[in-house]
């Protein structure tokens, strides 16, 4: 297989002295091509496992969420292709129109699950659909199996697009953000001691988001809140405020032991606790 | 189901709304698909409960 450049015919794909891809750059979209971000499912913040059972809008893999009846899949990794499996309900992925310009998209995907575009019919890979540029559009997998989800302009799918582990979480970090490990302490800010139970501190996101994200923990003693030569633990359900898409505040309000009023303080998240950060579509 | 919170120092109501099932902490950002939840909550009739 070689590439003909030709002032006439364009960039051409020839195999065996045959043009295999006529005029490849204007018929092939080339480079970043899938609109789909973790298409290949490898991405999965939320750690779900197993059965996974999903109510309406919650999302199991990152950008994918349970449809209007909810889901039900399990998935499975061989030689790092994700295929989930779909027994009920449905998956979707909602495309943001930033992502998106006008034209005809084509949707594949390898396995026997059925998909539409938007408000189109459940038909097997090879779906096209029309999109409006700057406009959100949905994706939506009914029962069967399901990999390497590629969404592409033009009307002709193309062997789908394997991105860098770090390219793809990345795109996901834009949406959805989990702090915290089930193995280790996580350093997230730095402030002081407002009060003697008060802390204020920046949380920076580790990427910019889409939009301020909803923020929650998983407990009230979700950190631990150093001070000179000791530390506290919180005890705060609500813990942030001036929320913005690069960072946050800790206004931790509430601690297990006393801090001292005007001391730094150094803030990790405690080893099985965490912070979620969404701004899913 | 909502509820509003205050700026310690400040005292005035703060930039974020607490959904109160899941202690979420949401930014009024009308990009922000929790924060249009709960406009559509209040423009339904919700009424969300005030600062401590």
């Amino acid at each position: 297989m070689s590439v003909n450049i030709n002032g006439t015919t364009g960039v051409s794909l020839v195999q065996d002295g045959v043009i295999v891809t006529a005029d490849m750059a204007s018929s092939v979209p080339l480079g970043t091509k899938n609109k789909i971000i973790n298409g290949n499912l490898g991405i999965n913040q939320r750690a779900v496992t197993g059965s996974v059972v999903l109510a309406a809008g919650v999302y199991g893999h990152d950008r994918w969420k349970a449809g209007a009846s909810g889901c039900s899949y399990t998935f499975a990794t061989t030689a790092n292709v994700t295929t989930i499996t779909i027994s009920a309900g449905s998956l979707l992925q909602v495309i943001e129109g930033l992502n998106l310009q006008s034209g005809t998209h084509t949707l594949s995907w390898t396995g026997t699950a059925t998909a539409k575009i938007d408000a189109g019919s459940y038909s097997a890979s090879g779906v096209t659909g029309t999109a409006t540029g700057g406009t959100n559009m949905t994706i939506d997998f009914s029962t069967g199996t399901l990999s390497l989800v590629q969404l592409e302009e033009g009307s002709t799918a193309t062997p789908f697009e394997h991105r860098s582990y770090g390219q793809e979480l990345a795109l996901c970090q834009r949406y959805y953000q989990q702090y915290g490990s089930s193995g280790t302490t996580t350093a997230i800010g730095a402030g002081v001691w407002f009060s003697t139970t008060q802390v204020l501190a920046l949380f920076p996101f580790i990427r910019e988001m889409r939009t301020a994200p909803t923020m929650t923990v998983s407990g009230a003693n979700w950190c631990m809140l150093y001070r000179v030569g000791a530390l506290s633990v919180s005890n705060d359900t609500t813990p942030f405020d001036s929320i913005g898409a690069t960072s946050a505040r800790i206004n931790n309000n509430g601690v297990v032991v006393a801090g001292v009023a005007g001391q730094g303080c150094f803030i990790q998240i405690q080893v099985g606790y965490f912070a979620y950060l969404n701004a899913e579509l | 189901m909502y509820k509003k919170i205050n700026d310690i120092i400040t005292n005035t109501e703060e930039n974020i709304i607490i959904r109160i099932i899941d202690n979420a902490c949401i930014p009024k950002d009308p990009a922000n698909t929790d924060y249009q939840e709960y406009l559509a909550w209040v423009e339904e009739g919700g009424i969300v409960q005030e600062a401590d």
